[in-house]
């Protein structure tokens, strides 16, 4: 081990903070999906577990250097493990989306401020170097992507996006206090205990129908129809969404705000996911990969059906499923796919059974 | 919320639910990648979003009375209330039924919104060890392909003939390993309503008892105007 923390989860006390001391996660990101060949053993995980130390070793454990997870879906737990069942299959969460529901066996989430650390670490893992893990893994996906102030103005210079912004949408979606902590969402028993889960979805944006709005109809429709474009820009801390008054605020303005209908899953105005998410042009399609992390897949699940709004439809007959309902009009689900993150002790193809 | 969709005996909706449909259906909040796919993909998307909108505010929720409802949706949109005729002709159908927990379970999910459509032809059902759901062993495992006359994800529920159980099957769109493809060219039925059959593949799914409504033989069914 490298002295790392024991949840590979354990990212956010590397991170720095803007000037309205809001969280800022690494820039980089890559996500690969893998599959398994064979059956792995004692070996097999000896030489991940090696190739994941080296790469630890030679970077920093923080934006500056690399942070990582390794989750295992249930393709892994159902057909490699004693414990079948542990990992729910993916699922549709809208009646309006068709995503493609991976099930691939691994997932490696790379991050770090330098891309070129992230193309290191994927060669590493994956090219033809001494520690490559291709005799057991078979890369089935990669997805990349940038979250930062700027990038996605770089990315997409046509839109206008400022620059300040670290997302698509042209505003911030991460304030202190709107993400469940880490210790909350460590899972405490259990094959995974220690670690937690993941639900990873690909998401295409129509961002030019979004930014052919104005900055006060974004905000509405992102925050709630009380927000203004100038008040979400100086949000530090967790947006004022006035959840408790959702139905009111509906009634009033036939506009369904996208924090305020979501965080209605929060229990006692606590968040219950961890967003790792960030922005993407992969395919030319611009989007999110939208990384969640939570102590039970259920509770991301309950989030999404909150966040669809599906009740908005019953306080304003303006209001329909997507139109005026949050970015319900925006976005597409095209992917999705579930993992759970056994701590780092276990992440080298755990709780394998050898039997089999 | 009650829903507003006219007064007894006055079919036509409210103003605002009929201006809020023509909306959707002219000018729909399309979905990026147009899941849907196919030449049909436009139709669909409108549809699809206003039968999200149908089934949100239950519209077609009152099973005493389907029909009215359906004429009263087609004095918005035709296409739309034709691509609710199964809707309706299989909510009076249940509606007629002996009350028992599956046949009650599906009225209970058309109450809250539900849409649902008719497997038109059912290719291959077979059940795992040949063994349907019953009640020493609620839960069964099917394999099976149909065929529904339009896009399945504009609705909630696949209802079916399944001769081996001699029940009609209730099957969620939604239900882990239920997927569908384009069965074959568009069948015009008019100008205006353009549909196409899918073909939809069970692999190995999770069926329980309470979702098969015994008959004791196939129902007797009229398909929707617009569909004969």
């Amino acid at each position: 081990m490298t002295g790392r923390p024991a949840g590979q989860h354990e990212w956010e006390a590397t991170f720095g903070h803007d000037e309205l001391g809001r969280p800022v996660p690494p820039r980089h990101h890559i996500l690969v999906l893998a599959d398994v060949v064979g059956r792995p053993g004692a070996d097999a995980a000896r030489q991940l577990e090696d190739g994941l130390a080296g790469l630890e070793q030679r970077h920093r454990h923080g934006p500056d250097g690399l942070l990582s997870t390794v989750g295992w879906g249930h393709a892994w737990f159902d057909g490699h493990t004693a414990h079948r069942g542990l990992i729910s299959v993916p699922a549709r969460m809208s009646r309006w989306e068709d995503p493609v529901l991976d099930r691939p066996d691994a997932l490696f989430h790379l991050a770090s401020d330098h891309e070129d650390v992230l193309d290191g670490t994927y060669d590493a893992l994956f090219g033809t170097a001494g520690t490559s893990q291709r005799e057991h893994l078979v890369v089935r996906e990669v997805r990349r992507g940038f979250v930062g102030a700027g990038l996605p103005a770089q990315a997409l210079p046509e839109l206008g996006i400022p620059v300040t912004s670290p997302l698509l949408f042209g505003f911030h979606s991460i304030h202190r206090g709107n993400q469940a902590t880490e210790a909350s969402i460590t899972i405490g028993s259990g094959p995974l205990a220690g670690g937690t889960t993941a639900h990873v979805s690909r998401i295409e944006l129509d961002v030019e129908r979004w930014h052919g709005q104005d900055r006060d109809a974004q905000a509405a429709l992102l925050y709630a129809p009380t927000v203004t474009a100038r008040q979400a820009e100086a949000f530090g801390d967790d947006a004022p969404s006035d959840y408790q008054r959702y139905e009111q605020t509906v009634r009033a303005h036939g506009i369904v705000g996208h924090a305020q209908a979501a965080a209605r899953a929060r229990v006692n105005n606590v968040p219950i996911i961890n967003r790792r998410d960030f922005a993407t042009v992969d395919d030319g399609k611009p989007g999110t990969h939208f990384v969640s992390l939570q102590r039970e897949l259920r509770d991301f699940n309950n989030t999404r059906a909150i966040m669809n709004g599906a009740d908005g439809t019953g306080y304003h007959g303006a209001v329909g499923t997507r139109r005026r309902n949050g970015i319900n009009a925006f976005f597409d689900v095209t992917h999705r796919a579930t993992f759970g993150l056994p701590p780092r002790a276990l992440r080298a193809y755990p709780h394998r059974s050898s039997s089999r | 919320m009650s829903a507003s969709t006219g007064l007894p005996g006055q079919p036509g909706l409210d103003a605002a639910t009929a201006e809020a449909l023509r909306e959707i259906l002219a000018a729909p909040a399309l979905p990026v990648g147009g899941t849907a796919g196919g030449p049909d993909a436009g139709r669909l998307t409108a549809l699809r979003e206003a039968l999200d909108y149908v089934g949100s505010r239950r519209l077609l929720a009152d099973e005493t009375r389907p029909f009215d409802r359906l004429a009263a949706l087609a004095q918005t949109d035709a296409a739309l209330a034709d691509s609710l005729g199964w809707h309706a002709a299989l909510t009076g159908l249940l509606a007629s039924l002996p009350a028992g927990r599956a046949r009650n379970a599906v009225l209970g999910d058309v109450r809250r919104g539900a849409l649902l459509t008719w497997a038109t032809s059912v290719s291959r059902w077979r059940w795992q060890d040949d063994r349907p759901p019953a009640h020493r062993a609620p839960l069964g495992r099917a394999e099976a392909e149909l065929v529904t006359d339009d896009f399945p994800g504009l609705y909630d529920t696949i209802v079916g003939w399944e001769p081996a159980a001699a029940a009609l099957i209730a099957i969620p769109t939604h239900r882990d390993r239920v997927t569908w493809a384009h069965a074959g060219a568009p069948a015009p039925a008019s100008p205006a309503l353009v549909r196409s059959p899918w073909t939809v593949r069970l692999a190995d799914v999770t069926f329980h008892l309470d979702e098969l409504i015994p008959l004791s033989q196939p129902p007797s069914i009229a398909p929707p105007v617009g569909r004969r």
